[in-house]
């Protein structure tokens, strides 16, 4: 049995190897075929990263704050951070933390919010979230606003989040 | 390892069991239950729980007002975007899958932990938007504190550099009095709506 296992270990690690670097290669290829000619030379963050399922938590009456959520998939070999958002209805917008210390619920302005390379960075409830503070007026579930996403080199990149009620979110984590 | 060997180790382990058992202070089951995912704790005044007032705008309302119906309470405060949300509309979201008689024994109350910010309409009005029948009282935050701590929670005002001034860190347990006042369930910060309804149906 020993002698067959031994036998059989290159063979097995060769298998799983080709099987990864045939994924590895796959990803490659559709990345690439997405993207324009004219990109294949681009290397801002903005155009390297995707934002997945931008969301804002829709208001109660008179309520001047949210949060936006989203998840930021740095499809690049070169790590990036989301450094600003603006949003046109809000007088500020600011990146904030939320934790549980303990039993304490906590939450902390940041600076930015690391995109590892080839990595992704999640904004959900309990984590991080973009917080809209001083609201123009109510966030009504079922429409869409817009964010402006600054990265760490510069590059801006524009989303439309969806406003809704976010209501089962601890389910999800 | 020789056979005196085991019998010492099997006597110091007996020996240590033992006098765990004799030093350590013991839980009465009356006291506090684990159930599924929450804690059952009986209301003994003056160490946990109790009645208090706090008022909802100008009115005063007690927790005693609602003897005979399952009380469902929380404390947050509005301008928060995240936890506080959340949990407000797992209840409601627990609260929308009773039957209507079962809703009627239901009151689901928010505390509000950060008076000055949301008090009068304002606090009315968002309470009231994660469900029709939740009210929304404060009191000073020394009042607030005092009732948090009663129920084993706590809030601490905390300047920031943020825009909105300052913060509020709190403990995110939701809280529910049984119909006779004399037992509190204790749910987790990250509860689900089925937790929640779980608990409320059994008190109903």
């Amino acid at each position: 049995m020993n002698t067959f296992l031994r036998a059989m270990m290159p063979a097995i690690l060769l298998t799983t190897t080709i099987g990864l670097y045939a994924c590895d290669n796959n990803t490659e290829t559709v990345n690439t075929s997405k993207l324009p000619s004219s990109a294949l030379v681009s290397t801002t963050a903005a155009e390297l990263i995707t934002v997945n399922q931008p969301r804002i938590r829709a208001t109660a009456p008179g309520q001047t704050v949210s949060g936006a959520f989203m998840t930021l998939v740095n499809n690049s070999a070169t790590a990036y951070a989301l450094t600003s958002v603006s949003f046109n209805g809000a007088s500020n917008v600011e990146i904030h933390e939320t934790s549980m210390n303990e039993d304490m619920m906590q939450m902390r302005k940041v600076s930015h919010i690391d995109i590892a390379a080839n990595g992704s960075a999640e904004l959900k409830p309990g984590g991080y979230h973009i917080m809209l503070i001083g609201l123009e007026k109510e966030l009504k579930t079922g429409t869409a606003e817009t964010l402006t996403l600054t990265f760490s080199d510069d590059s801006q990149k524009t989303v439309e989040a969806l406003v809704g009620t976010l209501s089962e979110q601890h389910k999800h984590e | 390892m020789s056979k005196t060997l085991i019998l010492i180790a099997v006597l110091a382990f007996a020996l240590g069991i033992g006098m765990a058992w004799y030093y350590l202070p013991q839980s009465s089951p009356d006291l506090e239950t684990n159930t599924d995912g929450y804690t059952k704790v009986k209301m003994t005044e003056g160490k946990f729980g109790g009645d208090f007032t706090l008022f909802q705008g100008d009115k005063p309302v007690s927790l005693s007002d609602f003897h005979g119906q399952l009380v469902v309470m929380y404390f947050g405060f509005a301008s928060c975007p995240d936890v506080c949300p959340t949990t407000l509309a797992i209840i409601a979201s627990a609260l929308r899958q009773l039957t209507p008689e079962e809703l009627e024994a239901v009151q689901p109350i928010f505390i509000s932990i950060d008076p000055e910010r949301d008090q009068g309409e304002k606090l009315t009005a968002y309470a009231a938007y994660f469900h029709p029948d939740f009210i929304g009282i404060t009191g000073t935050p020394d009042e607030v504190q005092n009732i948090i701590n009663q129920y084993g929670g706590f809030f601490i005002k905390v300047e920031s550099d943020s825009a909105l001034g300052y913060l509020v860190e709190h403990t995110s347990k939701t809280y529910i009095i049984s119909k006779d006042g004399q037992y509190v369930s204790i749910l987790p910060h990250d509860m689900t709506s089925d937790l929640a309804l779980t608990a409320i149906r059994s008190g109903l």
